[in-house]
């Protein structure tokens, strides 16, 4: 088992900020956790790798209890660059990481040139800026090729070009057989990264799979609309007409065939249909919709 | 190791740690600056000789020419005193410290027999029959070790705690006299070994332990100790967490011996570069019970105090380390062991004379003192000794340190 969470309760004084969170990962794959602020999402990320204790539960990081600090020869946390010593050079960092590890020296190189920041390694990380910091915050986790690699927004900061780094750093260690569990706000990033994704929401965790829903949305255009609604209305199918007089549907309750055959028999021409995936995005409205998302 | 190594290079790369270390060298070399224009040497001295001589020669030329037995009698006297200050001035400028010595011990000696006579270690003139009783073995020390004399060897260069009163008519204290000895017993000398132990005596204190813990500031409080730090890096690496706290301990203490040693060789390299080396068995008074006392080498009293002063240092980063668990603030820990250092040093002053006295870590911080048995002396207790000193500050330390290790697992317990 790669990460084996069970009925994990964490309080801060009153406040019960995980609720009984169980999480079974045991194939290499990218996870993502997403939730809004204050949700408890790197609160998780903490308990996990035993930065924070907690009153309830179970944790397993590749079958070892998250307490066993051999954990940390295969799995690496990329957590706040509030860790990071400004006086030192971002290759202190490494080299550190390095000796503690028992890697060699070599890995560096090998870490930087993929990462990108062989040019100012040496630079004091005071003088970096968020990106740069990102970056060897990357680097320092990557640098004991981990079976499991955390990662607490990651892409924070980044400029789209480094963005792009990251994320396509991190699908190629997908690719080596490592597993990612990235908690990110930046939703479009995560879509592009996997399907799988865990919603926090106020301590608790819902598990989706976008693979699992249809993943389109379909706006229809039709020569008149007030009386594909007056059709549609005696359907047991979902739509909803829009301002402009269009229909909308969700395909992942009823086929769009269904939708398009009721049209057609009432004899409806059909102008134009707009075809929209969900992504993160979406599916992150629709469940937060009503406190947090305006 | 690779813990130590990586908690040095931290220090070694702070400004904070850079700029103190500047600043502290450049204070010792500001000192000796001082030291060596404020230095009494041998020319300073046969200039006042030869002074004097000229003057009783005047007073000579200046005698009528009567041959009264009056006027023979003061002319024999200033002849006779002139060849006393002239055998002075050639031992002073030969090198014959021996003499130089013998001859201020045969001036105490009349004194002193007066005094011994009548016991009165109370008397409150100045000096004191300890003071003389003192001085004389001090210099006969020096005659039987060859240790050259710090100059000036005059009365007013050597006094003891037990001068507390400096009347000339037998009443009050006359405040001339009082700065005029306090002034001129505060002796400079830029020699490298003296020179050395001028600058223990101002830094082995309050102010030392004060600027130690400003110099570690850094390593131990902005770490983010129990908060979201650089402390969490460390901490999600194969790394027992204990020895990342022990690390941090051990850096503060090798670094701090490294910068003892340094300032000590840097005093003794200006010193002996501008001046001399010195002697290693220079006398210095350890003060003993009913007006005992002993000599001990300048040797042996800088590595007791050294030795003593870092075990005040242990116990001062272990208060650091305690209150960065406990405030989890960088400040607030620094100004708290500051004020809690104050405060007890107060404390041990108000409590002396208790049976728990000798047992309050904060009595042992001004390492001179506990090694030349001064506290002892002032506050007439005399189990303030150096072992217990050691005693009191590991054991006290070691309690400070277990209460830290407990004091961040509660917290873990309730994050």
């Amino acid at each position: 088992m790669i990460i084996q969470v069970e009925n994990l309760h964490k309080h801060y004084k009153k406040q019960h900020v995980l609720r009984g969170i169980n999480m079974t990962v045991s194939e290499p794959q990218i996870i993502a956790l997403v939730g809004p602020n204050g949700s408890g999402k790197t609160t998780l990320l903490n308990c996990m790798t035993n930065l924070l204790p907690f009153q309830e539960g179970k944790i397993e990081l590749l079958g070892k209890k998250n307490t066993d600090i051999s954990v940390f020869k295969d799995v690496s946390y990329l957590q706040d660059n509030r860790i990071l010593y400004g006086d030192l050079t971002g290759y202190d960092h490494l080299k550190f990481v390095c000796s503690i590890q028992q890697l060699p020296a070599t890995r560096i190189r090998q870490v930087t040139d993929r990462v990108g920041m062989t040019a100012y390694v040496k630079k004091r990380v005071r003088n970096y800026s968020l990106g740069m910091k990102q970056h060897l915050l990357l680097a320092m986790a990557i640098l004991n090729e981990p079976k499991l690699l955390l990662l607490d927004e990651p892409l924070n900061g980044l400029d789209p070009s480094s963005a792009i780094t990251m994320r396509n750093i991190l699908l190629e260690l997908h690719g080596e057989g490592t597993t990612i569990f990235i908690s990110s706000h930046n939703l479009d990033e995560i879509d592009r990264l996997t399907d799988t994704i865990y919603f926090m929401k106020d301590g608790e965790l819902l598990k989706e799979s976008l693979q699992d829903f249809s993943r389109s949305e379909y706006t229809i255009t039709v020569d008149a609309p007030d009386q594909a609604a007056a059709v549609l209305t005696q359907t047991s199918l979902p739509y909803t007409a829009n301002e402009d007089g269009q229909i909308e549907f969700l395909e992942t309750e009823a086929p769009l065939q269904d939708l398009l055959d009721q049209l057609k028999a009432a004899g409806l021409t059909i102008l134009r249909i707009d075809n929209r995936k969900i992504g993160a995005e979406r599916r992150y409205q629709e469940l937060f919709a009503k406190e947090n998302v305006r | 190791m690779r813990l130590l190594q990586f908690e040095w290079k931290k220090l070694w790369t702070s400004g904070l740690f850079k700029i103190l270390l500047v600043v502290f060298f450049l204070s010792i070399a500001c000192y000796f600056v001082y030291a060596y224009m404020n230095t009494v040497r041998v020319s300073d001295v046969a200039l006042e000789l030869r002074d004097q001589i000229r003057q009783h020669e005047l007073q000579m030329e200046e005698q009528p020419d009567e041959e009264d037995g009056e006027s023979t009698e003061a002319a024999q006297f200033w002849k006779e005193y002139n060849e006393k200050l002239e055998a002075q001035l050639q031992a002073y400028e030969t090198g014959d410290w021996n003499t130089v010595l013998q001859m201020e011990i045969d001036k105490i000696q009349p004194d002193l027999d007066t005094l011994i006579v009548s016991r009165q270690y109370y008397t409150s003139s100045f000096p004191t029959l300890f003071t003389t009783e003192t001085r004389r073995a001090l210099f006969q020390y020096m005659q039987e070790h060859g240790v050259t004399p710090t100059l000036p060897v005059d009365i007013y260069a050597w006094r003891t705690l037990y001068d507390l009163n400096f009347p000339i008519d037998g009443s009050n204290d006359d405040e001339f006299l009082k700065d005029f000895v306090t002034e001129h017993s505060t002796l400079n000398s830029s020699a490298g070994i003296y020179f050395l132990k001028q600058v223990t005596d101002l830094l082995f204190g309050l102010s030392g332990l004060l600027f130690f813990l400003l110099l570690f500031s850094d390593i131990v409080t902005k770490e983010g100790i129990g908060v979201n730090g650089p402390i969490h890096l460390l901490e999600t690496q194969p790394i027992r967490r204990p020895l990342i706290l022990l690390a941090k301990f051990v850096t503060v203490l090798l670094t701090s011996a490294a910068v003892l040693v340094g300032a000590a060789l840097f005093s003794l390299g200006l010193g002996t570069g501008f001046d001399k080396l010195g002697d290693w068995d220079y006398p210095v008074l350890v003060y003993g019970e009913n007006y005992a006392y002993e000599f001990m080498p300048i040797g042996l009293y800088l590595a007791k105090t050294a030795v003593l002063f870092f075990f005040g240092l242990l116990f001062a980063a272990a208060l650091l380390f305690f209150f960065s668990y406990v405030t989890k603030r960088a400040i607030a820990a620094l100004v708290l062991t500051a004020a809690v250092i104050l405060l007890g040093i107060q404390l041990s002053n108000q409590v002396a004379g208790l049976a728990f006295a000798p047992y309050v870590p904060f009595a042992y911080l001004a390492s001179p003192y506990i090694v030349t048995m001064q506290t002892a002396a002032i506050w007439q207790d005399f189990r303030f000794t150096f072992p217990l000193g050691l005693l009191v500050l590991g054991g006290a330390s070691a309690v400070l340190l277990a209460a830290a290790y407990l004091v961040s697992g509660l917290q873990r317990k309730r994050a």
